[in-house]
């Protein structure tokens, strides 16, 4: 039931190297010397920003494995092969570990960054005090140099309008909630980002505990919202998911706006087996895959906004194939 | 919804404002929140020379190693490098209170699981506070608490 409402979950840890200045350093002995580190634990590829196309830098962002930041930085990342975990060189701060794992994961994900900060710690010597812990160029994000953050399903919270009330409660805990693509963005497809904001005196098992416990909270109230939801219309509500269904399973053309609102509709119907689903983690990879830079690289050039509409209709044959109407 | 400040961002939080005793809200994105703290930040600054040594001396305290100034950092949140927090380290703490609601770290260290300084003195003042309650010197361990608060992260 929650795996529908948490879709994933992410660690990053802010780390400097001791003795060099934050900004306008050169990372190629930071990177050369972190694969040397890395290539001992697993198979990670180095993606430099500068020797990427503007397509191939954005199809990384939209599968949250780097930041916009890092492509403004001319930074680099070294990526493992299962996209789990990944390096960022030259953002903001020298060295951005992250790692994302499906579902509520937020211990494992930590367990395994735990181990890997650790040997590139002892390969390169972090920035650290005995006040103000590990040192980052920004103070917002001084201490443990973590954020945690959780990324959320939320249809139902938003429809109801109950979703403001969540933020003021969640915001009141030293927690942000922000778009799907972090600071700054939109909520399209109803999907949120929630994070800690406190990243000092605290510890990371307590920054980890305390957002998994607003998740639940939040999980909670999106199930009861979803209750309401359908007690306040259920023929309306019904026709809605039936009409996204329809629509998504027999267009031509599909803009990116209108494809995110109708596979939330579809993704509820779902939930409310009104639509039945073989394979739900198709639908999450078709959520990726229509994403502008995603869709051009399939097609292995640069598309118009017109021909991607056109190409993102057909790629919805994956809904035809794997939702179906549930008999009554 | 979208920030009522800059109203381009989404907000992802809000802050209260009393004016003539009405409490009233408003939404903000991460920016505008930041911007708004350095305002108030500055604005105490002006009103009760809060930072009294940040306006003479302070413009002109600055990182040895990087010459990142006190005011830069105070205006941006952004230090220069890490001997920054050294050097300037007792006068960045009450910004560092502001944005953290904490000034000591209590998380992992590169040598072990966790700090342990300030595990060790959150647990000694803790004793303290027992020992305090216990004699109702009252006086003695509201102190006790607020410094464990502080170690803690504003939160007991």
């Amino acid at each position: 039931m929650e795996r529908g409402i948490i879709l994933s979950s992410r660690v990053r840890l802010a780390r400097n190297i001791d003795g060099l200045p934050f900004k306008g350093i050169n990372i190629s002995p930071i990177s050369a010397k972190a694969m040397e580190v890395l290539r001992t634990q697993g198979s990670y590829t180095v993606y430099p920003m500068t020797a990427l196309s503007p397509l191939e830098q954005t199809r990384l962002v939209e599968r949250h494995l780097i930041s916009n930041e890092l492509i403004d930085c001319g930074g680099l990342a070294i990526i493992r092969s299962d996209n789990k975990i990944s390096i960022m060189i030259g953002e903001e701060d020298h060295i951005r570990e992250q790692c994302i794992l499906s579902g509520l994961q937020l211990k494992e994900a930590y367990g395994e960054l735990k181990y890997i900060d650790k040997t590139l710690c002892d390969a390169m010597g972090f920035a650290y005090d005995q006040n103000y812990g590990y040192l980052t160029s920004c103070l917002t994000n001084v201490g443990t140099g973590m954020r945690a953050s959780v990324m959320m399903f939320l249809p139902a919270l938003t429809l109801t309008g109950s979703l403001n009330r969540c933020i003021s409660g969640v915001t009141r805990l030293n927690m942000a909630v922000r778009g799907v693509y972090g600071e700054g963005s939109k909520a399209e497809g109803y999907v949120y980002q929630i994070s800690n904001q406190k990243t000092l005196g605290i510890t990371e098992n307590d920054i980890v505990a305390s957002v998994e416990n607003v998740v639940n909270h939040i999980v909670e109230s999106e199930l009861r919202a979803r209750e309401a939801l359908m007690q306040s219309d259920p023929a309306g509500l019904k026709d809605r998911i039936l009409r996204s269904y329809g629509i998504l399973t027999n267009c031509y053309m599909i803009t990116k706006s209108e494809f995110m609102e109708l596979i939330a509709f579809v993704k509820l119907g779902i939930y409310y087996n009104i639509l039945e689903c073989s394979d739900p983690s198709e639908l999450d990879d078709l959520i990726i895959d229509i994403q502008p830079a995603s869709l051009c690289l399939k097609k292995g050039r640069r598309l118009d906004g017109g021909e991607r509409d056109k190409v993102r209709a057909s790629m919805c044959d994956v809904i035809k194939q794997t939702v179906n109407i549930k008999e009554d | 919804m979208i920030c009522q400040r800059c109203k381009k961002r989404e907000a992802t939080g809000y802050m209260e404002k009393t004016v003539d005793g009405v409490k009233t809200r408003v939404y903000v994105c991460p920016e505008c929140f930041k911007q708004a703290q350095m305002e108030m930040f500055s604005s105490l600054e002006d009103d009760f020379g809060l930072f009294s040594g940040l306006t003479e001396q302070g413009s002109r305290a600055k990182c040895s190693k990087c010459g990142t100034t006190l005011r830069e950092i105070s205006e941006t949140c952004f230090v220069g490098c890490p001997y920054c927090y050294k050097e300037l380290g007792e006068q960045i703490k009450p910004i560092v209170r502001n944005i953290q609601s904490a000034v000591m770290h209590i998380g992992s260290s590169p040598d072990g699981e966790q700090n342990e300084n300030s595990i060790n003195e959150i647990a000694e003042l803790e004793e303290q506070l027992h020992r305090a309650a216990a004699a109702e010197n009252y006086e003695q361990a509201l102190k006790l608490q607020a410094r464990i608060r502080e170690l803690k992260g504003g939160e007991l």
